[in-house]
């Protein structure tokens, strides 16, 4: 029986649970960017909001690519419902830290697909989410130099801050 | 071609074609293709999380269920509720060391 599903599908079933638990992973950290760039635009923070308008763009680009490739390997990918999404922070450098964590969780969430591919011998899944490690890498690196700005500038005015902070 | 997925002579799944399966659910025979499988897989496993178990067991006791695009409606109560899903879990179930290598 093992080989009529494996004709049909060329990744883990129960890896493919996951690889849709990540797709409204990305989706939902997609929400909370863009509730995150709302509340910079309205507070005028040129860089920040437009750095927060581009990470929601960028990660539903990223659940885009589970979401092709699961469909691509004969699985269900599944359009996620989005609950919960926070409009309510206390300060930028708040929403800053928030990004940080968020991200923190999402590479955190691909290393445990990554582990239970290799558990699963679905080297395509492995392969796939090599790009995705080193995504996270940087996306974590990028938040944490932001949150360094904020120590060392420390009393500043928000809006000094916000220039300091890169956008690409 | 016909295989057959498992033992249970009152639920399971045989392979008709490449593409074309049959669920043999009590007196009903109900053909599925594998996209139409794969999204049955999903709601039992959705129907049968704790949470929602739980919920069903408190209620009605029962679950309606549509499969095959909406084209058949299965009625189930809990103990048919979990031995569809454990049968949609064997088939599903791949030993990967048989087969990727
Ligand atoms: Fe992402
Ligand atoms: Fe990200």
């Amino acid at each position: 029986m093992n080989t009529i599903i494996r004709k049909q599908i060329s990744i883990h079933p129960e890896v493919m649970d996951l690889l849709n638990k990540q797709i409204a992973m990305e989706m939902h950290a997609s929400a909370a960017y863009l509730a995150m760039a709302s509340w910079c635009d309205q507070r005028e923070l040129l860089n920040s909001k437009e750095l927060f308008y581009k990470q929601a763009e960028e990660e539903r680009e990223h659940a885009m690519k589970f979401f092709t490739f699961i469909n691509d390997n004969g699985g269900a990918a599944i359009s996620p419902s989005i609950d919960s999404v926070n409009n309510d922070f206390e300060s930028l450098k708040a929403i800053y830290e928030k990004s940080l964590d968020q991200e923190i969780a999402v590479s955190d969430s691909i290393k445990k697909i990554f582990k239970k591919a290799r558990t699963e011998d679905d080297f395509v899944t492995e392969v796939f989410l090599q790009w995705f490690i080193t995504e996270q890498a940087e996306e974590e690196d990028k938040f944490r130099s932001i949150i360094d700005i904020f120590d060392l500038m420390e009393g500043m005015p928000l809006k000094m801050i916000d220039e300091r902070i890169p956008t690409e | 071609m016909k295989t057959v997925c498992n033992s249970s002579a009152d639920i399971h799944i045989e392979m008709e074609t490449f593409c074309r399966f049959q669920l043999y659910f009590y007196e009903k025979t109900i053909p599925l293709t594998f996209p139409q499988l794969l999204q049955l897989r999903q709601q039992l496993l959705q129907l049968t999380s704790p949470n929602n178990l739980y919920r069903i067991i408190e209620n009605e006791n029962c679950a309606l269920l549509f499969v095959a695009d909406k084209k058949e409606l299965l009625f189930l109560e809990v103990p048919s509720l979990i031995a569809l899903k454990e049968e949609l879990l064997f088939f599903f179930s791949f030993d990967t060391n048989n087969i990727l290598i």
